[in-house]
């Protein structure tokens, strides 16, 4: 039983790695965007779009990856990485969305629901994660 | 738990494409008219200063000896391939050829205000309402025009035109106000409001800048830019030398023929021409100056193509 319990963990921390790897290679993705990006737009630069690639690398791939070679960490359940990763591509999106009409000189107010929905959705991730992390210690 | 995982992975990034797919549709696409303009409301403003003119004529007349000869003589018209004049309006073109980059000058003369307007595309107030340059210059016969601030790609910052307040919502810019005397200033709209700039006797409002020259003297520093813009562009800036007489200017940029300008180069430039007062309207792209119908510059579109790219309004010259 001990030994199931010991696969059945590193499996889900494989798990995690694997979502910190998806998560790195996004921000790849959004760094190279991001850089053709402005390589076409005449030397009109935004910050936004220069940037965007730190959110899944920050957000994503480097707490993903201390979780996964922490041993002793609770690992978060799916439902918590679901909600979190939905925050995270959302802020990314919204972000490169940002720097789009930045460049063009323009201006969306529908912009602030990037931010709105993407930080309740990480914050709804990461109270999930909590809520199973005080579960866990109360067992 | 796997397979509803998936079901929440796609339905999101749908919901995500979606609504990403509808703002850039409803900030580049969607066409939103918000007021139809009509013809009679811009004018209110300079018929009770006409009315007085006329007054003042008539009782001038009696004493002062103004022959049929003379008066035939002022309504003259000029026109050349780079000049224009008639009674009311002077316009001479002149290119020069400075930082590498071609650049338009329409020096004009005005004997009232009234002369220097401005139109919107499709003769509406809205967002994504666009047409070319040339277009709304044809249609409301311009003997001179060019590109004006953009305000419809953007949500807020003052639009006041021909004298009538179209949106009052300050985006906290620098602004050029013209006002019925035919002067220009220059306001921050964190420091008014746009009724109160109407009340004060504004004519046009341009929203957009910065403003490079004030009294006579560079109002910018070397590497400053409009929003994100870094490097050398084409530009379009109007200026005012002295009472009635303007200076607008267009350059081309992002070219092999032409480099474009740096704002301060364009302020240094424009300072050399004798103008007090100028400021930066909308460029890259969407600078256009069309003199008797015909684009007189290079515009750029999709980068260094040249062609003309639709705009949501103009600053005119015309009846």
């Amino acid at each position: 039983m001990y030994t199931l319990d010991i696969d059945k963990k590193n499996g889900r921390q494989r798990n995690i790695a694997k979502t910190g790897l998806i998560c790195l290679i996004l921000s790849i993705f959004t760094a190279l965007f991001g850089a053709v990006y402005e390589y076409y737009s005449h030397e009109v630069y935004s910050y936004y779009m220069l940037y965007a690639f730190l959110i899944p690398l920050v957000g994503g791939a480097l707490p993903y990856f201390l979780i996964a070679l922490s041993r002793k960490n609770i690992l978060p359940e799916k439902s918590a990485i679901y909600l979190y990763n939905s925050g995270l591509a959302t802020l990314t999106v919204g972000s490169l969305l940002k720097g789009i009409l930045d460049i063009y000189g323009t201006s969306n107010t529908l912009l602030a629901y990037y931010i709105y929905i993407g930080l309740i959705l990480v914050f709804l991730g990461l109270v999930f994660y909590g809520v199973q992390i005080i579960r866990a210690n109360e067992k | 738990m796997k397979r509803k995982g998936w079901v929440w992975t796609i339905l999101f990034s749908l919901a995500l494409a979606g609504f990403t797919g509808y703002v850039l549709a409803d900030t580049f696409f969607i066409s939103r008219v918000y007021m139809v303009v009509s013809d009679s409301s811009s004018q209110s403003m300079f018929l009770s200063q006409e009315t007085s003119d006329v007054q003042e004529s008539e009782s001038n007349t009696s004493t002062s000896e103004v022959t049929e000869e003379d008066t035939i003589d002022d309504n003259t018209v000029i026109s050349t391939e780079n000049f224009y004049s008639d009674g009311n309006i002077s316009i001479s073109i002149t290119e020069y050829r400075e930082y590498d980059t071609s650049i338009y000058v329409a020096d004009v003369t005005l004997s009232s205000l009234e002369y220097l307007k401005t139109a919107f595309a499709q003769n509406a107030y809205g967002r994504n309402v666009t047409e070319k340059t040339s277009e709304i210059a044809d249609r409301v016969d311009a003997i001179l025009a060019i590109n004006g601030d953009y305000y419809g790609a953007q949500e807020s910052g003052y639009v006041i035109r021909n004298g009538v307040i179209y949106r009052d919502t300050s985006a906290g810019n620098e602004d050029l106000v013209i006002g019925t005397d035919g002067s220009f200033t220059i306001i921050s709209e964190s420091d008014v409001s746009a009724s109160e700039l109407l009340e004060n006797g504004a004519w046009q409002v341009l929203s957009f800048g910065p403003a490079l020259l004030e009294d006579g003297n560079i109002s910018i520093t070397e590497d400053e830019e409009v929003g994100k813009s870094m490097a050398s562009n084409p530009r379009t800036a109007i200026g005012i030398v002295d009472s009635l007489h303007y200076i607008f200017v267009v350059s081309d940029g992002r070219t092999n023929e032409s480099e474009g300008l740096t704002l301060y180069e364009l302020a240094g430039f424009m300072e050399d021409l004798g103008c007090q007062i100028v400021y930066n309207l909308d460029g890259g792209g969407f600078s256009t100056m069309v003199f008797q119908g015909i684009v007189i510059n290079n515009p750029t579109t999709s980068g260094n193509h040249i062609k003309e790219r639709e705009v949501s309004d103009i600053v005119y010259i015309g009846y």
